[in-house]
């Protein structure tokens, strides 16, 4: 499945709690804002909208890290339905 | 089990509820929380009171979550006792309630100095952030040139303070107890960075200062210092850090040092009694002795964990965690375990004007580091902190 997830930098204060859970996914720039990577490798470089495919298992495990946020900076979407998954209303 | 009781509804007790809830539909979960709001994150608090978030925003969790996770919030509700040993709490409504399993995520205790009159803020939870947004909103009404605030402290939440001043226009004058910002953890050369960082935004430090004297009856006029010089302000921002609640938790027979004393597991020397976030002291394993820590990060794993632990899947807690914050836009992260004393070694790596890294071993072995204006190095620090590597 697809899913789209957004990092807000004015958001997010580098807390890097996301990178813990879901290192693949998330990834600290250099203005200590997280980024979204695609299974590690970062096509197109790090940004802070991306959309990705992925398993259960990992859909699950970046809902955790996204979760994990203590300023709420990070939104997913199930690409195929456009429903927010995270968070929820 | 039967009855699971929670102290402390922060994201530790909250994140423990709802786990132990996912894993277990019957048994009774009640979080005893001394303020009256569900959930909320007092990260957010600098991004409210500077109006970048609405007030809803700040909260994660809403009562009717509570009724639909079956999970009995008693909001508003101090534990004056614990009796470890018949196993039941008292509330401040005089209720005795027993349990099974009992989880100590109460956190810890502002420290505070005397005299409140208004205009005195400490930013401890939501409803200090509603009367600091008033009171910048008065000063703002004020003259540009009467627009004052101070701050007593040099630690996380003093920062905080300097840059809601800053960013509000309020001049800035910041009185320390010690010679800098974290006096007893930083270097000279990284307190001179942040010192510089600051001065140049227009703050003036004033430092190795005895407890202020804060001026005026019912409102702040500003703060005289121990050489007798007077501080006009409006506002007076305080951020001297927390101190474990130690005579309670004695009287009630739970060991407690600068947190209440746990193991690897989170658990205390009683039987299922847990002690998570940031009023815990546990055995890290990364570092190899027991701290506290006082992170988003640290708190909510350690609910994750315990609500393992709780449900069978007993694992030893193993977390890198760190803490980031800015001054003036200048990057502060501390990683690990970043204590002065109990570091055998402290190597200062990067050291610029606008820089300073230094790193924390012990028994030759990288324990924590902090890092000041060059965060470059912080996923390859935790990383050699997670895996325990020794210095070369």
């Amino acid at each position: 499945m697809k899913i789209r997830i957004i990092v807000d930098p004015d958001l997010c204060i580098g807390a890097a709690s996301c990178v813990t859970i879901a290192p693949d996914t998330f990834i600290m720039n250099m203005e200590n804002k997280a980024e979204v990577i695609d299974h590690g490798i970062m096509p197109d470089a790090p940004m802070y909208e991306r959309v990705i495919d992925v398993t259960e298992d990992e859909r699950q495990n970046i809902i955790l890290g996204a979760q994990s946020c203590p300023t709420l900076a990070i939104t997913i979407f199930d690409e195929d339905t456009g429903l927010q998954i995270y968070p929820t209303a | 089990m039967e009855h699971v009781i929670i102290l402390g509804g922060g994201i530790a007790g909250t994140t423990a509820a709802e786990d132990i809830r996912k894993g277990n539909a019957s048994v009774e979960i009640t979080i005893i929380e001394q303020e009256h709001h569900p959930l909320y994150s007092r990260v957010l608090l600098p991004h409210y009171v500077k109006g970048k978030i609405p007030r809803e925003k700040v909260f994660m969790k809403t009562w009717e979550w509570y009724a639909a996770q079956r999970i009995e919030i008693m909001a508003g509700v101090r534990v004056d006792a614990i009796d470890i040993q018949n196993r039941f709490v008292t509330t401040s409504e005089g209720r005795e309630l027993p349990f099974d399993v009992l989880i100590l995520a109460g956190g810890g205790e502002l420290n505070v100095i005397g005299g409140e009159p208004r205009g005195t803020s400490y930013l401890r939870g939501i409803d200090d952030a509603d009367e600091l947004i008033g009171l910048l909103k008065e000063t703002g009404m004020r003259h540009a040139d009467d627009r004052r605030g101070v701050v007593y402290g040099g630690g996380f939440i003093a920062l905080e303070y300097m840059n809601i001043f800053h960013h509000f226009g309020v001049s800035c004058d910041v009185v320390m107890r010690g010679s800098g910002f974290w006096s007893s953890v930083l270097s000279a050369h990284s307190q001179s960075v942040l010192a510089r960082k600051a001065v140049d935004g227009g703050i003036v430090l004033h430092t190795n200062e005895p407890e202020p004297t804060i001026l005026g009856d019912r409102e702040v006029t500003g703060v005289r210092l121990a050489s007798g010089a007077e501080i006009p302000c409006s506002i007076l921002g305080i951020g001297i850090g927390m101190h474990p609640d130690r005579s309670f938790y004695r009287d009630c027979d739970i060991e407690i040092n600068h947190g209440i004393v746990a193991n690897e597991y989170l658990e205390t020397p009683h039987p299922s009694v847990y002690a998570i976030g940031d009023g815990a002291e546990f055995l890290d394993g990364n570092v190899g002795r027991r701290v506290v820590y006082g992170n988003w990060m640290n708190a909510q794993s350690q609910g994750r964990a315990v609500a393992k632990t709780i449900l069978g899947d007993r694992q030893p807690f193993a977390l890198v965690s760190s803490y980031a914050t800015q001054l003036l836009g200048m990057h502060i992260v501390f990683i690990g375990d970043v204590d002065r004393v109990a570091a055998h070694e402290i190597k200062q790596g990067t050291a610029t004007e606008t820089a300073s890294v230094e790193e924390f071993y012990r028994n030759g072995t990288i324990v924590g580091a902090i890092l000041i204006g060059d965060i470059s190095s912080r996923a390859t620090i935790t990383a050699r902190i997670a895996s325990n590597s020794k210095t070369v």
